[in-house]
């Protein structure tokens, strides 16, 4: 970004004669009151000096005259590094540290490097200044306190230690929120680590990513049978919730010492398939009521699974497997807490943190789990129909899960004949039989046959291409389609998939601000940025300034890994922004979903 | 990630070298005279920005990586880590030198310019 900043000023440096250093940096100091001494640096047309490289030092520490502390005025930001343009107005309160008397030289040893803007960096430079002090003024070392406090000085003066500033000279640009989570690990104490964490993890129990793990709960515990009490409906579902908070841990530990993204392996299609038809086979023993004959030996084998027999074990497997599986958005805190683990390898305080993340997402879950045990009713046709009810919410995530491989038309008409199935078993095309006027039997009808419809939709839409579940019949309404269409484009994003297409098109379009999305079919929170914050009409149009770029992740193949990892994300969604040289801002990245009023504040401040 | 992230940046840097930097002063002078070519050598030193903005961006530059081939055989010089043949001063960096075969000093450029400046200043010491 600096190099900006030499690009625009050296258009001019034709015949321009730099200054000598001499000139360029002119180092004074002399005592602004009795006890403080003042180093001023004047510096030459366009000169500047890095504030990092700006050091005080006591140039004699034996003389009996010590630094009590250094201040000086704040830097500024100037391409993207921390200067000084001006003279850094530095103030040294000094103290006895021996008994001295009458008027003693301070030697003051200061050193800075800095550059022209023209075009021309100096060598760094050490100068020793030299002033006079009347030690009787002087409070001793362990005394005086208001020294500096009460000293007249510049109006803004940061404090700074004598031995290292540049740790607290650099002003802090602002932070993504990934960052400033990342942020919260690298300075915050043990116990505020866990804490925050855990309040992280809660908030994300409120997201939807955590609502397929609800059925989940509720039918691994159900599948415990009848009589169970609360108490051990709270045991089990803590036996859940701490197995999936050891794989969310042993998954970010493993991701940061090696470097793998984890979660995207478990996004490969192979996993999904094998999982979702585990969900399918789990759902089956839902489905006694339906009778879904399976062969015995294999339900013995899912109820060991769903653990009706050795219940703790099964429950652990199957919290373990549902993070797993289950999690796959990519939230702020995940990523900043594996980009902490990633960054500093520091497995067991990011694992720490990720533990405690996941116990907060899990609290809510333990809550439903409990109920889930205290109100279950007595045995009877009530608990048949619940289980049932539990099935059908399973084989909904196993097509939830294969959805993300699948082309949106065949997920939608997955959905459907599940609705179609659902509809027929409350016996949407039963008669009713007996008598019956406004009796419970002619709502469930009434019910069956309304969800008989919509799956029926579904699947005829499907067939014939809608990919709107909300919209399903679509592709039979031509006008209705286009007028849709219409209404909701915006800028159109140019789809790639690899690196290389990125910087061509970064190349191609320097001196416009490029706005990259990554983006998956099977990203959830992708197609709610689509039909939520883009499609937002004040977005749209702030998002016209910006050259529209999507990468597809969706293929989840080498190409994909190679562009997240460039960019040290975790996958989808996030959206990075480029200025008008193709350079990254690094600070602007934003990972996760945002509104379309947060999103537009985000842009606001870029 | 850190180092996929290096090893990414470390082929991209290769793939857009274009210049080739003789290995040291005597060698540049070797080649120029077999080459029949004049020297440029460029002071630098680390933590320089108005270096890294020659290295990044002017000499990246296809037209100028061109035209410096052409004429000249380019050599860096460190001035914290190499030796400085006598005669070649400086106030700052980067500053170029531009020499014959012989090492006979023909001109000077002190501090960074931007492409079409630097084209012209190669344009002006070239034979």
């Amino acid at each position: 970004m600096r190099l900006l900043l030499f690009l625009l000023i050296s258009l001019n440096v034709w015949g321009v004669s730099f200054l000598q250093p001499d000139e360029a940096f002119k180092p004074s100091a002399k005592m602004v009151d009795p006890k403080t001494i003042g180093v001023e640096l004047l510096m030459g047309d366009q000169i500047h000096i890095y504030a990092d490289k700006l050091k005080v030092e006591d140039a004699d520490k034996e003389d009996g005259i010590d630094f009590k502390s250094v201040t000086m005025a704040d830097p500024i930001q100037l391409d993207g590094e921390t200067v000084y343009e001006s003279s850094p107005a530095i103030r040294i309160a000094l103290v006895k540290s021996k008994e001295l008397s009458g008027e003693k030289k301070v030697k003051v040893k200061l050193s800075y490097q800095g550059c022209s803007s023209a075009g021309l960096c100096y060598e760094p430079i050490e100068k020793v200044l030299e002033v006079t002090v009347n030690t009787d003024a002087l409070t001793a070392d362990s005394t005086s306190e208001t020294a500096l406090s009460s000293s007249k000085a510049e109006a803004v003066q940061t404090a700074v230690s004598a031995t290292e500033p540049q740790a607290t000279l650099k002003a802090e640009p602002k932070e993504s929120e990934t960052d400033q989570i990342a942020g919260v690990i690298k300075g915050g104490s043990l116990w505020f680590i866990i804490l925050s964490f855990f309040g992280f993890g809660l908030l994300l129990a409120l997201t939807p990513c955590v609502f397929p793990m609800i059925p989940i709960i509720s039918s691994v515990i159900m599948a415990q049978g009848s009589g169970l009490g609360t108490k051990k409906a709270f045991w089990l579902s803590v036996v859940y919730v701490l197995s999936m908070a050891v794989a969310y841990t042993i998954a970010g530990i493993l991701a940061g010492l090696f470097g793998a993204n984890l979660q995207a392996a478990f996004q490969t299609p192979w996993i999904i398939t094998l999982f979702s038809l585990i969900f399918v086979i789990l759902a089956m023993s839902m489905f006694d009521l339906f009778e879904l004959q399976i062969p015995n030996f294999i339900q013995s084998k899912i109820t060991k699974i769903s653990g009706s027999q050795s219940g703790v074990v099964g429950i652990a497997i199957m919290g373990f497997l549902s993070a797993l599986i289950v999690g796959p958005c990519v939230a702020a805190p995940l990523a900043g807490a594996l980009i902490y683990i990633g960054q500093t390898g520091d497995a067991v305080l990011g694992g720490i943190a990720l533990f405690s993340l996941s116990i907060g997402m899990g609290v809510p879950l333990i809550a439903i789990g409990t109920s889930a045990g205290k109100f279950m009713p007595k045995p009877g046709v009530w608990m048949d129909t619940i289980k049932s009810i539990f099935g059908v919410m399973l084989i909904g995530i196993s097509i939830w899960m294969i959805s993300r491989i699948l082309d949106e038309n065949i997920s939608m008409m997955l959905w459907g004949s599940l609705a179609i199935f659902v509809a027929i078993n409350i016996g949407a095309l039963e008669p009713i039989r007996g008598r019956c006027i406004r009796c419970h039997r002619a709502n469930k009808k009434a019910l069956g046959i309304i969800i008989l419809l919509y799956g029926m939709s579904l699947l005829l839409g499907g067939m014939s291409g809608a990919k709107d579940p909300l919209h399903p019949l679509d592709p039979f309404l031509p006008s209705k389609a286009v007028a849709q269409a219409e209404m909701s484009a915006h800028k159109e994003f140019k789809k790639i998939t690899s690196l290389q297409e990125l910087d061509t098109i970064l190349a191609q379009n320097k001196g416009k601000k490029v706005m990259v999305d990554f983006y998956a079919d099977w990203c959830t929170a992708c197609k709610e940025y689509e039909s939520k914050t883009f499609s937002d009409e004040n977005v749209k149009t702030a998002m016209d300034a910006y050259t529209l770029v999507q990468v597809d992740l969706t293929a989840n193949d080498d190409a994909s890994k190679a562009i997240t990892s460039k960019f040290g994300l975790f996958g989808p969604p996030a959206i990075l922004f480029f200025d008008e040289n193709g350079v990254r801002l690094k600070n602007a990245d934003i990972v996760g979903f945002k509104e379309p009023k947060e999103f537009l504040n985000h842009l606001g401040e870029l | 990630m850190g180092k996929i992230f290096l090893i990414v940046s470390i082929l991209a840097s290769c793939a857009f070298a274009e210049l080739k930097w003789a290995s040291s002063y005597d060698a540049a002078l070797a080649q120029a005279q077999k080459e029949k070519k004049r020297v440029m050598v460029m002071l630098s030193k680390e933590d320089c920005p108005a270096c890294e903005y020659m290295n990044d961006v002017v000499f990246e530059e296809k037209a100028v990586s061109n035209e410096v081939e052409k004429s000249f055989v380019p050599v860096h010089i460190d001035i914290h880590n190499d030796f400085i043949p006598e005669g070649l001063g400086y106030i700052g960096t980067p500053t170029f030198h531009f020499l014959d075969a012989k090492g006979k000093k023909i001109g000077r450029y002190d501090g960074a310019a931007n492409i079409p400046s630097f084209l012209g200043i190669l344009g002006k010491y070239k034979k």
